[in-house]
């Protein structure tokens, strides 16, 4: 079983002589080598233009992990965007995913109130994302 | 204008049925569909302590503001599965002192990361944490 990302960056044109970078990363549990085993995969419209919290609050939140999140703004309009934020004690709007745009990054809750939001500049935005994360106790109760 | 790409490449077989994505954007400054980011920082680092420092101000960006729009890539090349730098954003720093006022997420050896980055103000700067004082390299490259 195994996860894997690969990045392919390339520019002919932004510097004197080409970019190209490429890097694979295999994702294991934190610090060690165990694989990750759990995924969710979602294709959702977002609806109206407020915030919307991406990822469910845990009650394991703040604990060490190698969790790993996808985004995709699906949108082909280039003017239309998704602000991702970090919740929190004072909530930071990071960046803007435009149409077409994706993101990776890890993430952890690491206070109660620090989920991950997005934040559509319109109504009617489909976005997609994967979350791929480790065995803690991730589902909120009831 | 300058075209840069980034695609990435997704597989996972920790369900039953197996996933593949593959996606592949063009850099374009805010809100265009024709004008590619035309700045690039490429970096290499040595970390020689467990402090939180700004990896990257905001004011490296070349799009700041409430309209900023840049791109981030992160790598932590270590190949000790045990080490790995914490992300997040906050002010200035060069000490301990500093202040994650919001952390992201913890980057394991070999892992990267590629996000888009408002840089609006000293507050969003992107901060690093290194989990041991042994030199860690960490790579960065800024679009913008």
């Amino acid at each position: 079983m195994a996860t894997t990302a690969t990045l392919t960056l390339t520019s002919a044109d932004i510097a004197g002589d080409p970019v190209n970078v490429s890097t694979t990363s295999t994702f294991t549990q934190a610090g060690g080598t165990v694989d990750m085993d759990q995924i969710s995969y979602m294709k959702v419209n977002l609806g109206s233009a407020t915030d919307k919290v991406l990822i469910p609050a845990s009650h394991e939140y703040n604990t060490i992990n190698s969790n790993k999140l996808y985004i995709k703004n699906l949108s082909t309009v280039s003017t239309e965007y998704v602000t991702i934020k970090i919740e929190g004690s004072t909530g930071i709007p990071f960046g803007k995913l435009y149409g077409g745009q994706w993101a990776f990054f890890p993430y952890n809750q690491n206070d109660p109130a620090g989920l991950i939001e997005v934040l559509p500049s319109k109504a009617g935005i489909d976005i997609e994302y994967i979350w791929i994360h480790e065995n803690v106790d991730i589902l909120a109760d009831d | 204008m300058p075209t840069t790409t980034a695609a990435i490449s997704l597989s996972s077989d920790i369900g039953e049925s197996s996933i593949a994505v593959s996606n592949t954007m063009t850099l374009y400054k805010a809100a265009s569909a024709t004008e590619g980011m035309n700045t690039m920082k490429s970096v290499r680092k040595i970390l020689s302590s467990t402090y939180q420092v700004d990896l990257a101000e905001y004011s490296e960006a070349g799009s700041t503001g409430s309209t900023g729009h840049n791109f981030l890539y992160i790598k932590n090349p270590s190949t000790v599965a045990g080490e790995f730098f914490r992300i997040g954003f906050g002010a200035a720093s060069t000490n301990d002192s500093g202040v994650i006022v919001e952390e992201l997420g913890y980057l394991y050896a070999g892992d990267w990361m590629m996000i888009p980055w408002s840089a609006v103000d000293a507050t969003y700067d992107v901060m690093i944490w290194p989990s041991v004082s042994t030199d860690m390299v960490v790579e960065y490259m800024l679009f913008s």
